[in-house]
């Protein structure tokens, strides 16, 4: 994991934003920041295994709000990534069954960041349960549904990577596997449900 | 798949590439087509999983990538330890070595070459009579001056004399006459071919040449004296005096 510079916060923003060298931005993340959040995890009850766990799932968090521009760099990269750490860690500690008070003492505590935050993290539990449905998807679903939407390489150059005959073919199974994917989800009974409550956007 | 609306139809509206017509067409029946508000919130989620996939990939291999490098660098110290202590030991010995060297160099000084030697003692000097007599008594009694005023009133020296007189002056740190009665021993020898006190001369000059600067001399008599196994005072000079005196001809 070599860096050429250190990208400014702002970069990493856009480095995000605009998926070009992500890898960079996120070593950055991990190189500047990972220290930090797994001291924070430690020192409240967590290991060195949780902290991997939960900051890889913040990262997740982080990027997608910034994707969705809901993270401007309103406040630091460093100071946000610590607010989705604890949020998350607090759910987490929940989870365990840990103490009410202390949650309830941070949720008097919440501003509108962390609002987004505790939201985002809330529709991550379902993303992460359609990942989930994803990884199911054959090899070859998964490549291209990656290329298309994550890479957002053009249709010709995903033929041409996965050796497609024609575009048309390409298409055809690109929204065959989209299709499946779909399908799965909505035949999750849990999922839909979620789903329902979103759209009557309760 | 929703029977009215394709796939294909549901994800250009979502990118907003779906016709005008058609997609008035569709907000109308979203409105009241529960299955179809089903199947576009099935097919966000579905595409947003699929690039936040995308992004977990990244973020996975970012993670191990930091985390076996920090265990790298972590477990660094151990894997190059030999050579880094090798190194840590090779310059610890070289700061020695030139510590030492200089502590040597500044506290090189003539007195630092015979300090360490044997004292003055003479050889037994049993059997003397008369001027010679007090003239032993007062060096063994340490009275040096009075040596050299006993030596003033004797009309004939003999070898014990001038060694007398000789280790007087040089108690007395008059290296120049030390010089001259030891090495008049020298010439009595030679003259004799005898060895009368050839060795104490040889020890007792090295004092004598270096309290008058004499170097060279004083080196002479110590590379004589560690070449010669036999000699009295073989053991007692050294490679280190011999570095001295090396020392003390760049401070000179």
């Amino acid at each position: 994991m070599k860096l050429n510079r250190n990208l400014t916060d702002q970069e990493i923003l856009e480095k995000i934003k605009s998926k070009s060298d992500p890898n960079q931005a996120i070593s950055q993340l991990y190189s500047q920041h990972y220290g930090m959040l797994e001291h924070y995890i430690i020192q409240n009850s967590g290991s060195a295994d949780d902290a991997a766990d939960l900051i890889q799932e913040a990262m997740l968090v982080f990027v997608k709000l910034v994707s969705e521009e809901k993270y401007r760099g309103e406040a630091s990269v460093k100071s946000f990534l610590y607010s989705i750490c604890k949020n998350l860690w607090i759910t987490e500690l929940r989870r365990r069954k840990s103490t009410e008070a202390r949650h309830e003492r941070y949720e008097g505590e919440k501003d509108q960041l962390e609002s987004d935050i505790s939201a985002q993290i809330s529709k991550n539990e379902n993303l992460k349960f359609v990942m989930d449905l994803f990884d199911k998807l054959g090899e070859k679903c998964k490549q291209l549904l990656m290329l298309f939407y994550f890479e957002e390489l053009p249709m010709k150059e995903i033929g041409e990577k996965l050796e497609f005959s024609s575009e048309q073919v390409l298409r055809n199974k690109k929204y065959k596997c989209l299709q499946s994917l779909t399908d799965q989800v909505k035949s999750s009974p849990a999922l839909s449900k979620n789903l329902q409550k979103a759209l009557r956007h309760e | 798949m929703n029977e009215n609306y394709s796939l294909e139809e549901l994800e250009a509206y979502l990118y907003g590439e779906l016709s005008e017509e058609r997609k008035s067409q569709l907000e109308e029946n979203i409105k009241t087509d529960l299955a179809l508000q089903e199947e576009l919130a099935a097919l966000q989620i579905s595409r947003a999983a699929v690039e936040l996939a995308g992004w977990k990939s990244v973020i996975a291999q970012s993670q191990k990538e930091f985390l076996e490098e920090r265990e790298e660098t972590l477990n660094k110290p151990i894997q190059i330890g030999i050579r880094v202590w090798l190194g840590r030991i090779a310059a610890s010995l070289t700061l020695l070595l030139v510590g030492t060297l200089a502590v040597l160099f500044f506290s090189t000084s003539p007195e630092s070459i015979t300090e360490s030697q044997i004292g003055y003692s003479l050889p037994v000097l049993r059997s003397s009579t008369g001027e010679l007599a007090a003239l032993e008594q007062a060096y063994l009694n340490g009275e040096y001056e009075q040596v050299l005023e006993l030596a003033k009133g004797i009309n004939s020296y003999e070898a014990k004399t001038y060694l007398l007189i000789g280790l007087a002056n040089l108690e007395l740190k008059n290296g120049q006459a030390a010089e001259e009665f030891l090495t008049r021993i020298e010439s009595e020898n030679q003259t004799s071919s005898s060895k009368d006190f050839a060795d104490q001369v040889d020890y007792y000059l090295v004092n004598a040449y270096l309290i008058q600067g004499k170097i060279t001399e004083a080196e002479e008599r110590i590379v004589k004296i560690t070449k010669d196994q036999n000699h009295t005072y073989h053991d007692n000079f050294g490679q280190l005096d011999l570095l001295k005196v090396q020392i003390l001809k760049i401070k000179n």
